[in-house]
């Protein structure tokens, strides 16, 4: 079992990853953009985030990047459906254009969501 | 439009400047004629390049939107099967078949607007045509020959994703294939095209020519367009030349169609000669 966040602007998205990571016993908190996400994460003693990239204001990237500052143990899960512009594929992004531990492409489904969040869970962390 | 002394056809640009006697009388005309076929090629692509650009990027905007609305569809459904005691469920089977369908439609439709550059290397064109040969042979059927044209020259190097490489062969032989119902010879042509001006890179030029149905000037027109198609309902997504597109945009190349009605088409890929190598 994790402590998990999910940083998601789309609610429905948020909640339906929520049920499925609940149903496997994980403990899940959600923060609707990065800005509450962030302060989520500095409350929350949190083993995974799970964060969207494009969202208004705070993106995932950003979230990532200060995220790492602010708590360096946790593991970051990225979930991207490709760019509102249409400027960006989710075939040409990688896990280091994110600077995640691992990226899912919507739409993902329930077992690579889990494989990937019970993956990131069982590695230690940077100050572990 | 002219006639070369062969009898084909050229688009031509005339200058006139007249010549006047000494009275200041037009006495005759100076004519200069010069071929601007290819120019006229280069804009015509340039145009449509910018135009299936443009329709890529607001499709990749709704592609976004849709890959949104299929997340919690898919995960919602996969719990509700969970909590159903696992599949067997007509309902939510069709359910879940239907978002891995159309998982699979955003996929080709993200690959239309940029798709992937990863992976990529430095492949002989040669041996990558006669590699990618051996699975499009199979996929045409046994009644569409195949027949690859090269000369003998010296290898030449592009850069490319072999797996994209193999598909945009895939997809325009699969296109040809079914403009000629599955009968006839599809001839694959490789040629290395002189550069431009002195110290310029060279272009591989690389033809899918069928005998085909052909199109006429609006199928021509819309063919690069996602989800335009001829084929009846059912039998084409009217992505395959969409993904083809991009994929040649993204190995720096461009892809133009030319076809007459009732003679076949042929689809012309260029792409560059991969810097550094012969």
């Amino acid at each position: 079992m994790a402590r998990i966040l999910v940083i998601e602007d789309v609610p429905a998205v948020a909640l339906s990853v929520r049920i499925v990571l609940e149903g496997e016993g994980h403990v899940v908190m959600t923060a609707p953009d990065g800005i509450a996400g962030l302060a989520a994460l500095a409350r929350e003693d949190i083993d995974v985030v799970v964060t969207d990239i494009w969202m208004p204001g705070k993106g995932g990237t950003q979230v990532i990047e200060e995220g790492r500052r602010l708590a360096p143990r946790v593991r970051y899960l990225a979930i991207t459906g490709g760019a509102p512009s249409g400027a960006i594929s989710p075939m040409q992004l990688k896990v280091e254009d994110f600077g995640a531990d691992r990226v899912l492409f919507k739409p993902f489904q329930r077992a690579e969501l889990l494989e990937a969040v019970g993956a990131l869970a069982q590695q230690p962390g940077n100050d572990r | 439009m002219n006639y070369r002394k062969d009898g084909s056809a050229f688009l031509n640009q005339v200058e006139l400047a007249p010549i006047r006697d000494a009275s200041g009388c037009v006495r005759a005309f100076l004519g200069l004629q010069k071929d601007v076929t290819d120019e006229a090629r280069r804009e015509e692509a340039d145009r449509q390049r910018q135009r299936i650009e443009a329709l890529g990027r607001m499709v990749g905007g709704i592609a976004h939107e849709i890959n949104n609305l299929l997340q919690p569809v898919t995960l919602l459904t996969e719990e509700m099967r969970r909590r159903h005691g696992g599949g067997g469920d007509i309902c939510i089977d069709t359910i879940l078949d239907c978002t891995l369908k159309a998982r699979q439609i955003i996929g080709d439709l993200l690959a239309f607007c940029r798709p992937t550059s990863h992976g990529t290397e430095m492949v002989s064109v040669r041996c990558l045509l006669e590699d990618a040969l051996v699975l499009v042979r199979k996929a045409v059927g046994p009644g569409t020959s195949m027949i690859l044209l090269a000369g003998n020259e010296e290898p030449v190097m592009i850069r490319v994703n072999r797996t994209a490489f193999t598909q945009i062969l895939l997809n325009l032989a699969s296109n040809a294939a079914a403009a000629m119902d599955g009968d006839g010879t599809i001839t694959v042509r490789l040629e290395v095209l002189p550069p431009a001006a002195a110290g310029t890179r060279r272009d591989v030029e690389i033809s899918v020519e069928d005998s085909g149905s052909g199109m006429d000037a609006v199928t021509l027109e819309r063919a690069f367009e996602p989800f335009f198609t001829t084929k009846p309902l059912g039998q084409g997504t009217g992505l395959g030349l969409s993904v083809v597109f991009g994929l040649v945009a993204d190995m720096g190349g461009h892809i133009t169609l030319e076809s007459t009605r009732g003679r076949g088409t042929t689809a012309i890929v260029r792409v560059p000669q991969a810097q550094g190598e012969q």
